[in-house]
């Protein structure tokens, strides 16, 4: 912990998408989940290849939110993706279609014009599909 | 004993209308989950819009000067496959993917293989185009040709009788007698071939029925048949037989 | 001789674009995303990695949404962002760029219904 604290002041830097930070139980240690964000994603999935996943948000308290990240902790790469909005919106729709390995929580962080975070997360059970195919 | 013949012709009337309602064969798209369905209906949301919007750059390239109308070529997608000949006394089954291969051997000079990008991508134009149109597999006429094409059906029939594989599973075993059920996230389906050639989200591209049919006998853990070969011709010829009659419903997303 | 565009893309724009509502964004890309850790050939090698790695899309020129893609977003990706109509239309684009130097656009005109 203190390692991690002391190697930015040596140069190093740990922006990688497998940063700690992005683990389950970082997660849901750090953050409170908020109302603000609402994830829609099926609970079981078709196929872990595909996921149909929509996001709405509606900043409280005339904030506004200026970028997102949706991350899957137990993915290889846990963060799926970041998006940035160079004019802060209060009010925000998102939909893309992203991939898991395992059944895990899938979390999204936004952040406000301020600063601040907010935090939502989903369950996806996947389930492997049917057949093996070594085509 | 009136009431007795009327309970006996109520019974027989249910029974008659148990084994019509065993008739209606059901496309592939309706094992789809909602989810997926709405994909497959929205074409900003289907992948396959990609294909075919591409398809059609292609037509307009390559195809157009010989052919001179989609929807005349696009017929070919609900008779195919067909036998043809090589010489007097032999042939082979060719499916539409083999066929565009010979046409785009004749405008390039190249031969490809019927899996390459460009074929697929003209295959599903095709089938795109077939949408509403009937499977129609025509028996050929000439008396010949007809014995070549009746010994394939009869050859691909006993293939999917056959218990094969490690699993030791035959075709009829999972998709005429476990249809509806669940094999992990996915729906056995009782496999006609309306919806070809497919998206899968497991290859996360485009697929010809060559390469699903090997994925099943992948799936049975027995030895994969080379693409292209005569036994995969067959049971394709086979398939498409056994949904004459069912409207062809366009390329389709699979899992 | 035809060649095949690589990476063909749709931009769409759905619904109506009445002042002061919203409408949708949608873009399709075929990409195949390759996450570089699926084997390939033999299942001896990996099929090495080739994702879209950044999605800028503009309203008359100025960036509206500025994406960075990872491995976890699926194959030919599908992104649906929401706008708000201004009173004068505009042309929307959207630019892709991955991690083999490869890149698309795609550009759709909106117009104020």
């Amino acid at each position: 912990m203190s390692l991690s604290l002391a190697l930015p002041y040596f140069g190093i830097s740990l922006a990688s998408e497998n940063e700690a930070q992005y683990m389950q139980n970082a997660l849901v240690k750090r953050y409170k989940k908020s109302d603000a964000i609402k994830i829609e994603m099926p609970p079981l999935a078709d196929t872990g290849n595909s996921i149909p996943m929509g996001i709405q948000f509606q900043a409280p308290l005339q904030r506004k939110m200026q970028s997102f990240e949706i991350v899957a902790p137990e993915n290889p790469n846990p963060l799926v993706m970041n998006v940035s909005l160079p004019n802060p919106q209060a009010h925000y729709q998102f939909a893309t279609r992203i991939r898991l390995a395992i059944t895990q929580d899938v979390w999204v962080i936004a952040t406000l014009d301020d600063g601040s975070k907010m935090a939502q997360s989903m369950n996806c059970v996947v389930t492997l599909n049917a057949c093996f195919d070594a085509t | 004993m009136k009431l007795f013949a009327f309970k006996v012709t109520i019974f027989f009337f249910c029974v008659a209308n148990l084994s019509l309602a065993q008739v209606v064969r059901q496309s592939g798209n309706t094992f789809l989950s909602p989810d997926m369905l709405r994909q497959q209906q929205d074409p900003t949301l289907n992948p396959l819009s990609l294909w075919i919007d591409q398809g059609q750059d292609l037509w307009k390239s390559q195809c157009q000067e010989c052919h001179s109308s989609v929807s005349e070529t696009a017929k070919a997608i609900v008779q195919f496959p067909v036998w043809k000949s090589i010489s007097a006394s032999s042939g082979k089954l060719i499916n539409i993917e083999d066929q565009i291969v010979d046409c785009w051997s004749k405008k390039t000079g190249k031969i490809i293989a019927n899996d390459a990008p460009e074929i697929l991508t003209m295959s599903v134009f095709l089938s795109d185009a077939a949408k509403g149109l009937l499977v129609q597999v025509r028996e050929p006429q000439d008396p010949m040709i007809k014995k070549h094409w009746q010994e394939q059906m009869s050859l691909a029939a006993q293939i999917y009788v056959r218990r094969q594989g490690r699993l030791n599973l035959s075709c009829t075993q999972c998709h005429d007698q476990q249809i509806g059920k669940n094999l992990r996230s996915d729906v056995v389906s009782p496999a006609f071939l309306t919806g070809f050639p497919i998206y899968r989200f497991s290859w996360q591209t485009v697929g010809n029925l060559d390469r699903r049919l090997r994925a099943c006998y992948s799936g049975v853990q027995a030895t994969v048949p080379a693409s292209g070969s005569p036994e995969l011709r067959a049971l394709e010829l086979f398939l498409k037989k056994r949904s004459e009659g069912m409207l062809w419903d366009g390329p389709s997303l699979r899992r | 001789m035809a060649t095949l565009n690589q990476h063909p893309i749709r931009l769409s724009i759905i619904g109506t674009p009445t002042v002061g509502k919203e409408v949708e964004i949608r873009v399709l890309i075929a990409h195949p995303m390759e996450t570089g850790y699926r084997l390939g050939g033999d299942g001896n090698e990996r099929i090495p990695k080739n994702i879209i790695d950044n999605i800028v899309i503009k309203f008359n020129q100025e960036p509206i949404m500025i994406a960075k893609l990872g491995t976890g977003i699926a194959a030919n990706p599908l992104i649906s962002v929401f706008m708000e109509v201004p009173v004068k239309g505009g042309m929307v684009s959207i630019e892709w760029k991955d991690d083999q130097g490869a890149q698309g656009r795609a550009e759709k005109m909106l117009v104020v219904a």
